[in-house]
């Protein structure tokens, strides 16, 4: 097991009251372990909720295995524990589904999110699953910004998007999945095509 | 290419990402697919409008949030089987706010006016065209038709015609649609002996008329309209006109009037009308100078309230040049 002992991001103490002063132990799912201070964890309503109700003492946090997030790399929790460490102490908007109508990145977010498209993809799936309502909103709006100016032909490149055909394929796979019998049904339908039958039933 | 699976992004942060889009960046995205088109859809987006300007080419301009965010330029091919108007060519996009024009692929084809307007109509959950105008000397009375048959079935708020149309042309076009709320032409579509051709258009329940004079109106034309506003520019009338329009009123003609209003009224020289011949036998109050009131966002201080036979009020603003205003409470 790799330790990586030292916080994320360097902890203003003076910022933080001494009765908070305590530090999270977490763990990726390719072993690397982060120490996280509770502030920052506030970020983060899955994290939060977790540690209230595990109610650790600070001997806990150090004397018990740190806490397993199972399906986060490390190398895309290092980026959401940077940010919810610099980001520590800051209100947390309000997560009532609602998108804020501009969302500025500030240069920190921009700097931290300077990154290889398929580390963004995973460091949005990461503030979806742990809930941190702002690293969503402006991860979201990078991925929002890559579409400017461009056309539908450029847009279906550049985001990937499946065409009309490659949708119904998808959806009749699908509820083929969720239903056998329906295939079932299908392919007898096929054979007594192919044997020249002019109704199935 | 840097690329990214939006589909496969979790729920909320697909429609995050689409929320955080600009309002032209949406529309393009909503022209991608049938499911994109459907996700810009949910995404309700607020104050869109439609509109067509017709000149030497077919603008199509989709608005977001008052602000325009796609104009298509689409040409009109006459040897187009069926008339139809498609964009059998790229197409030439203004996109806003980059400021930029680009030219797409031309892989909607057989994708054109129509098939925009239906597009775009079902996204913006808007199922009316907000302006359809028709300008420009060169224009042919042959865009008609195939510009009838593009927009068939919808509802178009606010028709106007330039005044650099023909008479027929005018004529041609008010007689072709008929689904409008606001009427606004500034050519007489009729000649001018036979101005009171023009009564079919006003007498129709419209929100709004606007129309030129030309010298021959006369105020029988806006005694026998039932339109909620009324707006003439240039009018002769006198104030002896004025005040027998008003004792109509006050019996009870124009009942769905709220507005009458006539711009650049000829002051007989004089620098405003003369309020004693405009309500001549007519009940009226003059309002204080200083009072406070307010309707249709006019301060009233200092216009005559007049009363109708059925207690109605309407006030009568003096302006400026002769202007004329009745604002009905």
């Amino acid at each position: 097991m790799s330790v990586e002992n030292a916080p994320v991001v360097d902890v203003d103490e003076a910022a933080i009251p001494v009765e908070k002063k305590m530090y999270y132990r977490f763990e990726s799912n390719d072993k690397k372990e982060f120490r996280v201070s509770e502030l920052a964890i506030q970020q983060s309503e899955t994290l939060n909720r977790l540690v209230e109700a595990m109610g650790y003492t600070s001997e806990d946090v150090e004397n018990k295995p740190a806490i397993a997030i199972e399906n986060i790399d490390g190398k895309t929790l290092k980026l959401v524990f940077q940010w919810c460490e610099h980001h520590k102490g800051e209100a947390i908007p309000v997560d009532d589904g609602s998108v804020p109508k501009i969302v500025e990145i500030p240069e920190f977010d921009a700097k931290l999110m300077d990154i290889d498209n398929g580390l963004l993809f995973k460091l949005i799936w990461a503030a979806d699953y742990l809930n941190i309502v702002q690293l969503l909103n402006v991860s979201c709006k990078k991925v929002a910004n890559m579409a400017q100016g461009k056309t539908p032909a450029q847009l279906r490149r550049v985001y990937l998007l499946p065409s009309d055909e490659e949708d119904e394929a998808a959806k009749r796979a699908a509820q083929e999945a969720q239903d056998p019998r329906a295939r079932e049904v299908e392919e007898e339908f096929e054979e007594r095509k192919r044997q020249g039958g002019n109704s199935f039933f | 290419m840097n690329t990214i699976p939006l589909h496969q992004l979790p729920d909320k942060a697909y429609i995050h990402t689409l929320r955080s889009m600009q309002n032209y960046d949406q529309l393009v995205y909503s022209l991608c697919s049938k499911n994109t088109k459907e996700a810009i859809k949910s995404l309700n987006l607020e104050k869109g409008a439609i509109n067509i300007y017709v000149d030497n080419s077919i603008e199509l301009e989709i608005c977001c949030e008052e602000s325009f965010a796609l104009i298509f330029y689409i040409d009109y091919d006459d040897s187009f089987p069926n008339n139809q108007i498609i964009a059998r060519e790229d197409i030439k996009v203004v996109v806003d706010p980059y400021g930029e024009s680009i030219r797409w692929e031309s892989n909607f084809q057989n994708f054109g006016l129509k098939e925009y307007l239906h597009h775009f109509c079902e996204v913006l959950r808007r199922p009316k065209i907000c302006v359809l105008l028709f300008s420009g000397e060169n224009l042919d009375e042959s865009f008609i038709e195939p510009i009838q048959k593009s927009i068939e079935g919808f509802q178009i708020e606010v028709l106007s015609i330039s005044d650099d149309l023909t008479p027929e042309f005018a004529q041609k076009a008010l007689e072709s649609f008929s689904n409008y709320e606001d009427l606004y032409f500034d050519v007489i579509p009729c000649e001018s002996h036979k101005v009171y051709e023009m009564d079919k258009y006003l007498i129709q329940n419209l929100m709004l008329v606007s129309f030129p004079d030309r010298g021959e109106t006369k105020i029988d034309q806006v005694l026998v309209s039932n339109s909620e506003e009324i707006s003439l520019r240039v009018p002769n009338f006198s104030e002896k006109d004025l005040n027998r329009f008003l004792k109509l009123w006050v019996r009870g003609s124009n009942p769905r009037l709220k507005y009458f209003y006539t711009v650049r009224q000829r002051p007989f020289g004089r620098d405003s009308l003369d309020m004693n011949l405009v309500l001549k036998g007519i009940k009226s109050n003059q309002i204080p100078l200083d009072s406070e009131e307010v309707h249709r966002r006019t301060k009233l201080a200092g216009g005559y309230r007049i009363w109708s036979f059925n207690g109605t009020t309407a006030v009568i603003m003096p302006r400026p040049q002769g202007q004329f205003e009745l604002i009905v409470e």
